[in-house]
């Protein structure tokens, strides 16, 4: 069994479903995969001495990011859920790669909501292979919660569209071979699929980060960018709606990288508490010690099924925007709030080994990107009192 | 090219549990495909790569052994024959008839292959068992395996020769791990896995009478380590080691 | 009750010599020898000599076929042989020609009425078991377990006789000089995963001389990387063995390595990581950089 898979009663939530087993099967595939090809260079991978490429490479190849979609494109047309739980283990694994991976997804997942019938045709099979990376582009210098407000704008010239602005704080954006481009037209918020080569488009270098170092992240300038009129995704004015929507999904996969990683601090730490010997017995025997494993393993659990629950929802048709919301706020926080205790128990050697503190660093992004944590308890709280009125 | 391979769902050592009296706890234990046998499936995909055909995957076992099976279609094998035992534990000779018998079924075969042993028994008896009740030359421990038409040349290893054998076909050969890296079945493969077919066949149904060991019990290898550990500066720990090992009397 | 024995070397033969008296004395122990030629000494009463051509004498299919013969016109009840590669694939072939159970890697037999009753180690020498079957049978037996009988003058007995078979041995390439004798090795100084070149073998080796160790290897050293040639290698599928020290050297002790070692009277371990399996297995282990252990341990050996 793969130590990435904590306990085997944890895949059960799978098992309510008529093929669960079949699912249950496949994840612990990908967890020996990941077990054996990503986890043994997490390390070298925060220490700037790999690139994820080549890893992210086998991952696109074994069918991680196939998951949830039609096979008509390639996809392997499981549930949503699979795909959530998938993204959990590859978080445990790396959560660099696991962040390229789910930006890259939700590109595909919103050209496979809004795109057209060709779009989809031309682009999915590339994006689902990974023979073509993808970039999200809509934060921008002045205005990263309020996205809605963005200064990118766009102009329709005859058959085309030109894009003047610039894009920040952009995952994948120095190695994506496609970037799905929010801006403002006359006409409102348009969503165009913009290609690298694309004269007019250029990406700046590669930021320095706190964590999450093996993704890639940069800045994205458009000057009198012009893509043809076949670039639009779905209808000029409804670009935001899209982002949106997108964005929902999204924030269960990143509450769910976010378990993952907790869970890879937590086994991590539980370990070390067992084999570390203070006043001549095991520190795991302190309950000072105890308490901290207990609540860790509380906050992963309760994470997790959060996660599910709001994947289930969007598997059933049903208004998922607040769950999801909940499901990141939640799993991104306890998640810093697990991975500190990490460090706490390993003490020196947690403050001084990368391995012990990327965690943290890792898991520090994510109550940031995607949505702030503040902004998504307004987002809840707003679902939740309207629902009442 | 028609190609069988035979392989094992065994118990993951590595899980493997002791009740108090220290017996193992085979009952629902935790299993795996030996780990060797998937160098026995990947060989024979890649003959059938080089040479076309078809490769079966053969196991006998209780209801776990459909999960290595799946594993091996996965991998790529076309088809996998269950011959279902209600328990784990048979002994070698049994398994290789009710093998053995279950291949007569699918005749004929250019190659059987096999692993060198199972990663849990390890008795590396079955192979040459089936080969010899199918009549066919047998060619253990192979290190690399070259198929022409009408004839198979191995060389393999011993412990201290390496030898080149070739034999007609069809033949059964056996393979240690160090002939290939065994590939990993992608997802799309996993799923495509669920929906090939593995036939059934029920042990009874074959007439094969229980023979061989019958085992008395299992029990818990018992050597205790004395787990002592020294941390700190080199100079300090190989020091603190040494005298240990010259208070053992083990160095001079 | 009569016996058959058989192995490649003196060493074994001698063993299962040892292993079989609790079945017959001496004078009814048959050594089966496939050599051609042979002196009158043996620690059997009989020398039953078959001449093999065209190297057959490594063709396990030809060899049981002559111990079928053996079994037939000496009336065989028990065939011990020894646990190496070619003789597990005979014993296998041959419980098929005969029809008889077979155990392998056996030790610690005892009789009972008409059964056979031996251990072995199973699930990676996590666990043995006793395993019981009847007589007539065929025995592998572990080697190191039994003391070698003594030899003495013995009849020999020419046989003419060509066994069956379809393989050809096409080549065998000399056999490598034995280089290293792990099994009889008093120290064994192993090195494992944790080398990162093939140059630092030198490192290691040096510490090895200086204990009087023989040198071993886990399996990725020889099979993956083939730093070291297959007969260093020590685990399941390498050679199995039982020195007084055993000293691993950044070797994270893999079960199929540890059963390869767990007959060692002392094991100490030399690993920079900490939770590395080898130090629940071990007697005395140093959590620590074997590049910069290693070549202190040499210096104190040294200097003592």
């Amino acid at each position: 069994m793969s130590g990435l898979i904590e306990r085997e009663h944890e895949l059960l939530l799978l098992q309510s479903y008529k093929e669960g087993e079949q699912y249950i099967e496949a994840l612990r595939n990908i967890a020996a995969f990941l077990e054996e090809n990503v986890l043994p260079f997490s390390e070298e991978i925060d220490l700037g001495k790999r690139s994820i490429s080549e890893l992210r490479k086998s991952l696109f190849k074994h069918g991680l990011c196939s998951i949830p979609f039609n096979p008509e494109f390639g996809g392997l047309g499981l549930p949503f859920s699979v795909y959530v739980l998938a993204m959990e283990l590859a978080g445990a694994a790396d959560a660099s790669i696991a962040l390229s991976m789910a930006i890259h997804n939700t590109v595909a997942d919103i050209i496979n909501m809004y795109g057209s019938p060709e779009q989809k045709e031309k682009i999915l099979p590339e994006l689902l292979s990974g023979k073509k990376l993808a970039s999200f582009a809509l934060t921008e210098p002045s205005s990263g919660s309020d996205a809605r407000n963005m200064n990118t704008r766009v102009e329709k010239r005859g058959d085309s569209f030109v894009i003047n602005g610039s894009k920040t704080y952009i995952t994948n954006a120095p190695e994506a071979d496609v970037f799905l481009v929010f801006a403002r037209s006359e006409n409102g918020h348009v969503c165009l699929v913009v290609d690298r080569d694309t004269e007019g488009l250029e990406v700046g270098k590669n930021m320095e980060k706190l964590g999450m170092r093996g993704s890639t992240t940069a800045e994205v300038f458009f000057s009198e960018c012009k893509v043809d009129s076949s670039s639009l995704v779905g209808k000029e004015g409804e670009g935001f709606e899209y982002a949106k929507s997108g964005l929902n999904s999204s924030r269960i996969v990143m509450g769910s990288i976010c378990v993952g990683i907790a869970s890879t601090a937590f086994r991590k730490a539980a370990i070390f508490s067992l084999e570390r010997r203070a006043f001549g017995k095991s520190i795991s025997e302190f309950q000072l010690i105890g308490e901290k494993i207990a609540n860790m393993k509380l906050k992963i659990n309760a994470s997790r099924f959060l996660c599910f629950f709001a994947s289930r929802m969007r598997e059933l048709g049903m208004d998922f925007s607040s769950h999801a919301a909940q499901a990141k706020v939640f799993a991104t926080e306890s998640s810093l709030e697990v991975c500190d205790s990490a460090i706490q128990i390993f003490g020196g050697q947690g403050y001084t080994s990368s391995d012990v503190n990327r965690h943290w660093r890792d898991a520090r992004l994510l109550t940031i990107g995607e949505g702030t944590s503040e902004i998504l308890r307004i987002l809840i709280a707003k679902k939740e009192l309207a629902g009442l009125r | 090219m028609r190609i069988a391979v035979c392989i094992k769902q065994a118990v993951d050592e590595a899980e493997l549990k002791f009740d108090h009296a220290g017996n193992a706890i085979l009952s629902n234990a935790q299993t795996k495909l030996s780990t060797f046998d998937k160098n026995a499936v990947e060989e024979a995909l890649r003959i059938k790569t080089l040479k076309g055909g078809e490769v079966i995957a053969f196991s006998a076992g209780n209801n776990e052994s459909k999960k290595g099976l799946k594993e091996a279609l996965a991998m790529g094998a076309d088809r996998a024959v269950h011959i279902i035992t209600e328990t784990y534990e048979r002994s070698s000779l049994t398994v290789s008839k009710l093998l053995s018998k279950a291949i007569e079924k699918y005749k004929p075969f250019d190659l059987i292959l096999f692993s060198e042993g199972s990663s849990d028994i390890y008795t590396s008896l079955v192979p040459g068992q089936v080969s010899t009740m199918l009549g066919l030359p047998f060619i253990p421990f192979a290190r690399k395996i070259e198929v022409h038409d009408k004839d198979v040349k191995v060389s393999q290893t011993l412990e201290e020769k390496t030898v080149i054998i070739s034999s007609p076909l069809p033949a059964a050969i056996s393979v240690v791990s160090e002939i290939n890296q065994p590939r990993y079945p992608t997802l799309v493969q996993i799923m495509q896995a669920a929906r090939k077919q593995i036939d059934e066949i029920r042990e009874d149904s074959l007439g094969v009478e229980p023979k061989g060991y019958r085992v008395e019990y299992i029990r818990a290898q018992s050597v205790e380590r004395k787990k002592v550990i020294f941390e700190g500066p080199p100079e300090e720990t190989a020091r603190k080691l040494l005298d240990a090992l010259k208070r053992e009397g083990v160095v001079k | 009750m009569r016996v058959a024995i058989f192995a490649e070397n003196e060493k074994d033969l001698a063993e299962l010599a040892s292993a079989a008296s609790i079945f017959a004395g001496r004078e009814e122990m048959i050594e089966v020898s496939i050599a051609g030629e042979e002196k009158n000494i043996s620690c059997c009463g009989r020398k039953v000599v078959y001449k093999l051509k065209g190297k057959q004498e490594l063709n396990p299919e030809a060899i049981s076929n002559v111990l079928r013969h053996v079994g037939e016109k000496y009336g065989i009840s028990v065939f011990l042989l020894s646990t190496s590669k070619l003789c597990r694939a005979v014993a296998s072939i041959l419980s098929i020609l005969t029809d008889t159970e077979c155990i392998t890697d056996a030790f610690d037999l005892s009789i009972e009425g008409k059964d056979v009753l031996a251990s072995r180690g199973v699930f990676a020498g996590k666990a043995t078991a006793r395993l019981r079957c009847s007589i007539p049978c065929i025995l592998t037996i572990k080697q190191g377990k039994y003391n070698p009988a003594e030899k003495v003058p013995c009849e020999v007995i020419y046989e003419d006789f060509t066994p069956p078979t379809k393989l050809n041995i096409v080549e065998v390439s000399e056999p490598q000089k034995a280089s290293v004798d792990l099994k009889s090795a008093r120290i064994i100084v192993s090195v494992g995963r944790g080398l990162k070149r093939k140059d630092d073998i030198s490192m290691v080796e040096e510490l090895a001389k200086a204990l009087g160790a023989a040198l071993g290897c886990s399996r990725p050293i020889s099979s993956d990387l083939g730093w070291l040639p297959e007969e260093h290698h020590i685990g399941l599928t390498g050679v199995s063995v039982k020195p007084d020290l055993y000293i691993a050297i950044g070797i994270s002790g893999q079960l199929q390595h540890l059963a390869g070692i767990k007959d060692s009277k002392i094991i100490a371990a030399i690993n920079t990581d900490k939770s590395a399996p080898i130090f629940q297995a071990c007697d005395y282990g140093v959590v620590g950089d074997m590049y910069k252990v290693v070549p202190e341990l040499v210096k104190l050996l040294k200097s003592s």
